[in-house]
């Protein structure tokens, strides 16, 4: 779908890639400085590489050789910068349709309209962007993004400007918008937690270069390919069905395969679909589920990978087909002499189950 | 309370400036974008060229002018030849060597201002399908604008002030090409000391005023 074989100098530092994306949504993850951004301003067209070239569908977009550079606004890839960039002098609603082309080349794939309602910004049409939150400004630039009918969405660290509870709220927005939206999405970030909820594939980008790339599990299990480090705070993200609930007894009850998870109750009715979030040390683990205790939620689980750095271990764990991030010590893991393959439970407090949808 | 002679001499000044405000301005934004926004070959070239008049003995850029204007000179003889007209000693000679030396001024308050308008909306709105053009009079113009008319009050206040390329192009003719400036040098050098002190009151109150609504433009450019 997209090809990418080029190579950039920018002061001291050289990008340098040689990939073909070809998943829906694509990740580029690395710590800053690594060339994410001036990996999506080459693809924007907003830079153009010094040699090699980017074809997208077939259509050249730079090519050293035949010394092609389609401009930026002849490319209809949609573009959410990390600070959104709306204009500060037009309101919502101009912000939103100031690149609506005007008559539709190709199949019309994106109603602006279901846009606005599934990023609930109706309300705010009117107003100007210091009128806005953080939150609502970046819902406003994947709006406007989207408005143009993009080929292509690139998004530029778009939650990194928002704190830890803002994140988690904007990210079934995204998530919302890459299930009902049929575009190929490529999603710098540094946080492994967004890759988890929304990528297919992942590239790792250290120094210019990528380094590592797969399904993000997979990634994620492979110590040599991802520093640990950046593993901190890795939350596993996932959406599930609400199959019952009960204000009486402050529960409702998530289908996860043939088992359940029992979390807090909330409003959101039977059949709809939660997003919830789980912090991979909120996790514990057992081998043996017969144990008294008052945790709600024991899962039973295989564990696929086991990466281990540094006193930690990071375990990739198959639950009912879904795969989730489990970290604890290197000690804990030696005492109950986990392998991969071993069949183990798995023991959430409904309490450390993060709900992110606000009914 | 003004002499007719003083009367005129302001006039002629206010609409001399105005005139060559008014044909400044387009080229002075399209070359400040030039300046503010692109980078290219020969651009500290052009910068140099643009600015000069602003280092330059104004005598000497008016030395230049009446060398290029006058009849016998490139210029100057293609106009007469052409259209019959004669630039030098005439009002016309006045808006030329005003326009010369604010242009500058007026150029370095529009890159200013236009390098004040992050490029990263540019590029977020070229992103979103518009042209370089579009970008220009739908972000940047409207975005820098408070700055620009600052820097085109400057120029113009300069033009009023405007003393040495006026004189070698244009003149000291009363009535005809004689600025406020001049009139104040003419009134001093016979002794009518009055009017010189009522020109250069006036001078004073008009560059004061112009320079402090600039300023606050400036300002106020800034915070948004």
């Amino acid at each position: 779908m997209l090809t990418l074989s080029f190579r950039k100098q920018l002061g001291s530092f050289q990008l340098e890639v040689d990939h073909v994306i070809t998943e829906k949504v694509t990740a580029f993850l690395g710590p800053s400085g690594s060339g994410k951004s001036t990996l999506l301003n080459c693809i924007s067209g907003i830079l153009h590489p010094d040699k090699g070239e980017i074809i997208f569908v077939g259509q050249t977009l730079y090519s050293s050789q035949s010394k092609k550079r389609l401009p930026p606004e002849k490319r209809r890839f949609g573009y959410v910068f990390q600070d959104g960039h709306l204009f500060p002098h037009l309101t919502v609603q101009q912000n939103i349709f100031y690149g609506r082309p005007r008559r539709f080349a190709d199949k019309n794939q994106i109603d602006t309209e279901v846009v606005i309602d599934i990023l609930e910004i109706g309300g705010l049409m009117n107003r100007y962007p210091n009128q806005l939150s953080g939150g609502q400004r970046q819902r406003v630039a994947v709006a406007r993004a989207l408005a143009i009918h993009p080929r292509l969405l690139l998004m530029d660290e778009p939650l990194a400007s928002l704190d830890a509870g803002l994140k988690n709220r904007i990210l079934p927005y995204l998530y919302h918008i890459k299930q009902t939206f049929d575009i190929p999405i490529l999603y710098v970030t540094h946080s492994i937690s967004e890759v988890m909820a929304l990528a297919d594939e992942a590239f790792w980008l250290s120094d210019g270069r990528i380094t590592a790339h797969g399904e993000p599990h997979e990634l994620l299990a492979s110590p040599s390919a991802l520093p640990i480090a950046q593993m901190a705070g890795v939350e596993n993200i996932l959406s599930l069905p609400v199959v019952a609930s009960s204000e009486q007894r402050g529960i409702t009850e998530l289908g996860l395969g043939s088992q359940k998870l029992l979390v807090s109750y909330t409003k959101i009715r039977i059949g709809e679909t939660m997003p919830i979030a789980i912090k991979a040390q909120d996790i514990i683990v057992a081998i043996d589920p017969n144990l008294l205790i008052s945790a709600r939620n024991i899962l039973r689980g295989t564990i696929r990978h086991i990466a281990a750095q540094g006193g930690r271990v990071m375990l990739s764990v198959d639950i009912e087909g879904r795969l989730f991030s489990v970290e604890l010590t290197s000690d804990a893991r030696n005492q109950l002499a986990l392998a991969e393959e071993t069949v183990c439970y798995f023991i959430i407090k409904a309490s450390a189950i993060n709900l992110l949808w606000e009914a | 309370m003004l002499t007719t002679a003083e009367v005129d001499a302001l006039v002629l000044s206010i609409k001399a400036a105005s005139l060559s405000l008014i044909l400044i301005l387009p080229p002075g934004l399209f070359i400040g974008w030039l300046l503010a926004k692109f980078s290219f070959r020969g651009k500290s070239l052009l910068n140099t060229i643009v600015m000069l008049p602003m280092v330059l003995p104004p005598v000497v850029s008016g030395y230049f002018l009446l060398i290029l204007f006058s009849k016998r000179g490139p210029i100057g003889r293609l106009l007469w030849q052409l259209l019959g007209l004669e630039i030098v000693f005439s009002w016309l000679a006045v808006v030329l060597a005003i326009s010369v030396i604010s242009f500058p001024l007026l150029v370095r308050g529009i890159i200013t201002a236009m390098e004040g308008v992050n490029p990263q909306l540019e590029n977020a709105a070229r992103t979103l399908g518009a042209r370089r053009l579009k970008v220009f009079f739908t972000i940047t113009l409207p975005l820098s604008y408070r700055g620009i008319i600052g820097g085109a009050i400057l120029g113009f206040s300069r033009s009023l002030g405007e003393f040495g390329a006026t004189m070698m192009v244009a003149g000291n003719i009363p009535g005809k090409t004689q600025t406020l400036p001049l009139a104040i040098f003419n009134y001093i050098q016979i002794g009518q000391d009055a009017s010189a002190y009522r020109l250069v009151l006036l001078s004073t109150v008009i560059a004061f005023g112009t320079l402090w609504l600039s300023e606050r433009l400036y300002l106020k450019g800034l915070a948004c």
